[in-house]
């Protein structure tokens, strides 16, 4: 399959703070991965990076094979295929849902009013808002509503990849299985993903391969369970801490799942 | 009765006097939001332009108002080599004047729109002068409402000021009126009344205003609701 998105040795500082310190990443065409590490392990700003909101001090980045790092690039091309969803919806508060949606394929994208509504339309379908929720406003919509929005948002875009920044964190349970619902369908439709997540519904919803960043590196990837004993290989004690942790809990809720299939809770 | 019909043509004068206080308020008004809205936009692309408008907002807002007529109508249009006209001199000042003031309002209300959506609208690939006028603007402009309309009433009122430099406002008819026939208590008290009418219907029209643009759901909205 071909490689959609790919972020070699990239390096960012901020003054003396080197938040990106040789981050690589992969992405295939359909394909999703989950990104986690501890906070300020640098996750954000690799995926501001690889929206080009961030312009990374060195490394490469590729989109589609083309290097979008070289100079002359116009990163607002660049940010029109790399979608990124934030960890708040940010919707735009003085438009309605619709409206947000159009936003991208009718002023950024400048297609026809009737072609950007196509896309709007469909893009809400697909996160599954029902059309009494399309006019209102984000302030009259619930957090998992707004989440799904945003979702939609990107999606207008018909971007290469969709990128996701802890997208269920600030959300309530129920917000947030509406909206780990969503990823999981998109996902399985074949929208490539790259996912940073701490929540283990998420995680097991989506059930992929993870990238573990530490210290602004991508440390180790592979099965959440395998992680603790790579991370301690690669010589990341805390990174292995982490990731004990993580799929500790990640197996409590697997466990929690099976013993409500028993008692049919 | 003929004392009443004696009287109106007082009366009559005093108002018209009223479309100086009203050409003023809404010229310089208007030409000031124009300008800070541009120099706003200036200042946040060039920081020595940021430095200096801030400097020259602050100077303005500190001078007297009758001192920024003065100013104007005896120094810089006189330097500038433009003809002396009293109500265009006026209008020039209260430009500056309201420039500064808008200037403060606008500034504070772009602040309050949250960075996260600016930055989902970059996310987007919109560029920035784009990103500022579709998603900041229409949403300080929104939050400013109320104030700007504050600084409309506030500019009324204070182009009374213009009798200093000899436009015929309502508040100078109302004093040659009083000098031609007494009362001067009463033809003040005329003009007043007659200025609080314009401007308590300028605030009507801001609540208005605000209503229909507040949007549903919002903080903004359900203060406005409170006020009714």
């Amino acid at each position: 399959m071909e490689v959609v998105l790919e972020a070699a040795d990239l390096v960012k500082e901020f003054g003396s703070l080197k938040v990106l310190d040789g981050a690589s990443i992969s992405l295939r065409k359909g394909e999703v991965k989950m990104l986690v590490g501890p906070n300020g392990s640098g996750k954000t700003t690799l995926l501001k990076c690889l929206n080009l909101l961030l312009r990374p001090d060195s490394g490469s980045i590729y989109l589609e094979g083309v290097e979008v790092t070289a100079p002359g690039v116009d990163a607002k091309l660049v940010r029109q295929r790399v979608a990124l969803v934030f960890q708040e919806s940010y919707l735009f508060s003085h438009m309605t849902a619709f409206e947000n949606v159009l936003f991208g394929p009718y002023k950024v994208k400048k297609l026809a009013r009737s072609e950007a509504e196509k896309l709007a339309v469909n893009a809400l379908e697909e996160v599954g808002l029902d059309r009494g929720s399309w006019t209102l406003y984000p302030a009259q919509l619930s957090g998992g509503q707004r989440q799904r929005v945003a979702i939609a948002r990107a999606l207008a875009m018909e971007p290469s990849v969709i990128l996701y920044d802890e997208p269920t964190s600030s959300l309530d349970p129920v917000g947030a299985e509406e909206v780990v619902a969503t990823i999981v369908e998109l996902a399985r439709n074949g929208v490539t993903s790259l996912v940073v997540t701490h929540d283990v519904g998420l995680l097991a919803a989506l059930d992929a391969e993870v990238y573990l960043m530490s210290k602004g590196r991508v440390v180790v990837r592979g099965r959440l369970e395998e992680l603790p004993a790579l991370a301690e290989k690669a010589g990341d004690p805390e990174a292995a801490r982490f990731a004990r942790a993580l799929s500790l809990r990640l197996e409590k809720v697997r466990k929690a799942v099976v013993a409500c299939r028993w008692t049919s809770c | 009765m003929s004392y009443v019909q004696d009287l109106l043509p007082y009366i009559a004068l005093i108002f018209a006097g009223l479309q100086y206080n009203l050409v003023i308020a809404v010229s310089a008004f208007l030409a000031g939001m124009a300008v800070a809205v541009a120099s706003l936009a200036i200042s946040l692309s060039s920081p020595p332009a940021a430095k200096l408008v801030a400097a020259v907002s602050r100077a303005v807002r500190g001078v007297p108002p009758l001192v920024l007529l003065a100013a104007t109508y005896w120094l810089i249009f006189p330097a500038l080599g433009l003809p002396s006209d009293a109500l265009l001199a006026c209008i020039t000042a209260f430009t500056l004047r309201t420039w500064a003031f808008q200037l403060q309002i606008l500034r504070a209300s772009a602040a309050a729109v949250e960075k996260g959506q600016l930055e989902a609208a970059l996310s987007l690939g919109l560029g920035e002068r784009e990103a500022a006028f579709y998603v900041v603007l229409p949403q300080s402009l929104r939050a400013a409402l109320p104030a700007l309309f504050n600084e409309l009433s506030s500019l009324l009122k204070e182009s009374t000021l213009g009798l200093a430099l000899g436009v015929l406002d309502a508040l100078a008819r109302a004093r040659l009126v009083s000098i031609a026939a007494g009362y001067s208590l009463v033809w003040i008290l005329a003009a007043g009344l007659l200025v609080y009418a314009v401007s308590w219907a300028a605030l009507r029209f801001s609540r208005l205003l605000h209503r229909r643009l507040a949007v549903p759901g919002s903080l903004g909205a359900r203060v406005v609701e409170l006020w009714r």
